[in-house]
């Protein structure tokens, strides 16, 4: 049960609940750094090891502390900092003792400070817990839910990598050259995406 | 490499410190001035969506539950006229929170969807319209309830799904039964 | 001559330099509180709300504050008046607080807030930087009012609630319209400010306050010691 459930929370972080195509949660690098498939590769690998380690951290003390004292209300402030901090800390850690994976990954870290994506994975989290009914949603879903999220906005990012190598090359009109055309595309990917409405809840049914 | 001095560490610090300290301060305070007035927004929301469901009642005393809330409406000669629930389910976007009103014989007076702004506006969101929620009304709670297209098992109970917007109708009608659960947990209690 | 350059810093964040059409900011709520008219007002006042008290008080501090922990500071700064507005918002128009969810505290990581701290209130006095911040906002407030106008109207053939339209086109107010519309509207605005000769953004990563530290490392003057 506990495996099904894990595997149902994996799913539908990627596919029906993607943060980027469908929640509109980190457009800012989904749009600027989605131009070259390994630029692309390496922001998402950052941001999913942010995510998991940020919800790690996030939910014990949003559970364990800021309720039981009745200060949730700390949260906003409370969880930024915690993400300003561990970006600045795995930036550290990596340039000290990993200085390979520094020079492909460290220059997207200081980015994800201001990414609304991690921001948001720690606290829609948190909803889920209560909102989640048909089953205990612990510590290990919250986990599994940011990461994939992550795995999905990796999938977003090298998808569209694809589709605008393609646009790249095409022949448009003048205005619509840049941004514009991106963010037609963007709806067209988007568009796939809701075609899974209602998957996971069909492949694996739960309570 | 440059040699650390204290003073370049201590002062940044010191100043952060203090930023943190009065930014928490000033959030105390504003929170202890808004958050009786938030309870009571929240009271009166579920206060009106009782009364809707419950229209006879005037009075809602809570029973206290394992799982959901559940209240009993008293007109003002104090007799019970019914009970309310509301319970919660997952809908398309997030969760989904409905009150249901039962009479003492057990058929839905009234259902009020009072919670689904995760839902798609203009799809899901349109759960909470009466076209849709007056489809629970004479139906009874001791049996559950399912949406139409779901009921290839053969439910006597029915609800046509509003268009496009299967899963939120879904989370409504499940909504719905677990309160009827909850509603005859509670008979089989007072027998 | 004082008076009209404080007007000036007002209205630029209005047209010239829209912080949504031309800067290409905040782009995660622009898209996702913009399936109604009323939700895209309710995100806009609450964002310039937070835009001119931050703007306001980092501008103040901008001598008091280290250089050091200016970006760690600023985000402090901003994240307690994001929670103040969520919680005056939830006391006394709970209606806004639920149709803006999850986004409402995300204002936190707007990149328009930070962007024009960085950009602006830290080398501003108090009364320009409120400006700036009240012209931004506004800019910002009637950019997302224009999405919301025409995704509410396509989408559920209503505007404000009022129903003005039988057809309702539903694509408009899903994720994939949009995308689309704010593709439309940038267009536009690329035209008009092509025809005055202007050159159009060449990457929505230009206005984001840490794109700078990112352009330089991705040019490979990374290795600094």
């Amino acid at each position: 049960m506990l495996i099904k459930t894990l595997v149902a929370v994996f799913l539908a972080a990627i596919l029906t609940e993607n943060y980027v195509l469908s929640k509109f949660l980190g457009i800012c690098p989904f749009l600027g750094v989605s131009k070259k498939l390994d630029s692309a590769l390496g922001m998402s690998v950052a941001v999913t090891v942010v995510m998991v380690l940020a919800t790690a951290v996030t939910y014990p003390i949003y559970m364990y502390l800021l309720v039981p004292f009745g200060m949730d209300y700390l949260q906003t402030i409370l969880f930024i900092l915690v993400i300003a901090g561990l970006v600045q800390l795995v930036e550290i850690i990596l340039k000290k003792y990993i200085p390979a994976l520094y020079k492909s990954l460290g220059i997207y870290l200081p980015l994800i400070t201001t990414n609304c994506a991690v921001l948001g994975v720690t606290m829609l989290v948190l909803q889920k817990v209560q909102s989640t009914t048909a089953y205990d949603y612990t510590y290990i879903h919250a986990l599994i839910n940011a990461f994939g999220a992550g795995i999905g906005f990796l999938v977003a990012m090298v998808m569209f990598a694809g589709v605008r190598g393609r646009l790249e090359n095409a022949d448009i009109p003048k205005s619509l050259k840049g941004l514009p055309i991106t963010l037609v595309a963007a709806a067209l990917v988007s568009l796939s995406f809701l075609g899974f409405a209602g998957f996971v809840d069909k492949l694996i049914p739960l309570g | 490499m440059k040699k650390l001095n204290l003073k370049d560490i201590l002062i940044p610090t010191v100043s952060l410190f203090l930023i943190c300290l009065i930014v928490t301060a000033l959030l105390a305070v504003t929170n202890a001035v808004t958050a009786e007035k938030i309870s009571e927004n929240e009271a009166e929301k579920k206060q009106e969506s009782m009364q809707t469901v419950l229209p006879d009642a005037v009075l809602f005393e809570e029973i206290e539950i394992e799982e959901g809330e559940l209240y009993q409406g008293k007109d003002q000669s104090g007799n019970t006229v019914g009970y309310a629930v509301s319970t919660a389910a997952q809908g398309y976007g997030g969760q989904v929170k409905v009150m249901t009103g039962f009479d003492l014989k057990g058929t839905i007076i009234g259902v009020d969807v009072f919670y689904n702004d995760d839902e798609t506006p203009g799809l899901g969101k349109n759960t909470s319209n009466e076209s849709f929620t007056d489809q629970y009304k004479g139906l009874s709670a001791n049996e559950d309830i399912a949406v139409s297209k779901d009921s290839a098992a053969g439910n006597a109970q029915t609800v046509d799904a509003v268009t496009s917007a299967t899963i939120s109708s879904r989370a409504v009608t499940k909504a719905v039964n677990m309160a009827g659960e909850i509603y005859r947990n509670i008979k089989k209690e007072a027998e | 001559m004082q008076k009209k350059s404080l007007f000036s810093e007002f209205t630029k964040g209005i047209i010239k330099e829209n912080p949504v059409l031309c800067l290409v900011l905040g782009t995660c709520p622009t898209l996702a509180v913009t399936t109604s008219a009323s939700n895209a007002i309710g995100m806009g006042i609450a964002a310039t709300a937070v835009l001119v008290c931050s703007n306001a008080v980092i501008s103040l501090l901008r001598k008091v504050i280290p250089d050091k922990v200016r970006i760690p500071a600023y985000i402090t700064i901003i994240a307690g008046f994001v929670t103040i507005v969520q919680m005056v918002v939830k006391a006394f128009s709970p209606a806004i607080n639920d149709a803006l969810g999850i986004y409402l505290p995300l204002i936190v990581v707007n990149c328009i807030i930070l962007g024009r701290a960085e950009m602006y209130a830290s080398k501003n006095p108090v009364l320009p930087s409120i400006l700036d911040g009240l012209g931004m906002g506004v800019g910002f407030t009637a950019a997302l009012l224009c999405m919301g106008i025409i995704r509410e109207l396509l989408g559920s053939g209503s505007v404000f609630g009022v129903q003005l339209l039988p057809v309702q086109i539903l694509i408009f107010i899903l994720p994939p319209g949009g995308f689309f519309v704010f593709g439309m509207l940038i267009m536009i605005a690329n035209k008009l400010n092509g025809r005055k000769g202007k050159k159009a953004k060449a990457s929505p990563c230009d206005g984001c306050p840490l794109s700078t530290n990112c352009n330089k490392r991705e040019e490979g003057v990374l290795d600094a010691d």
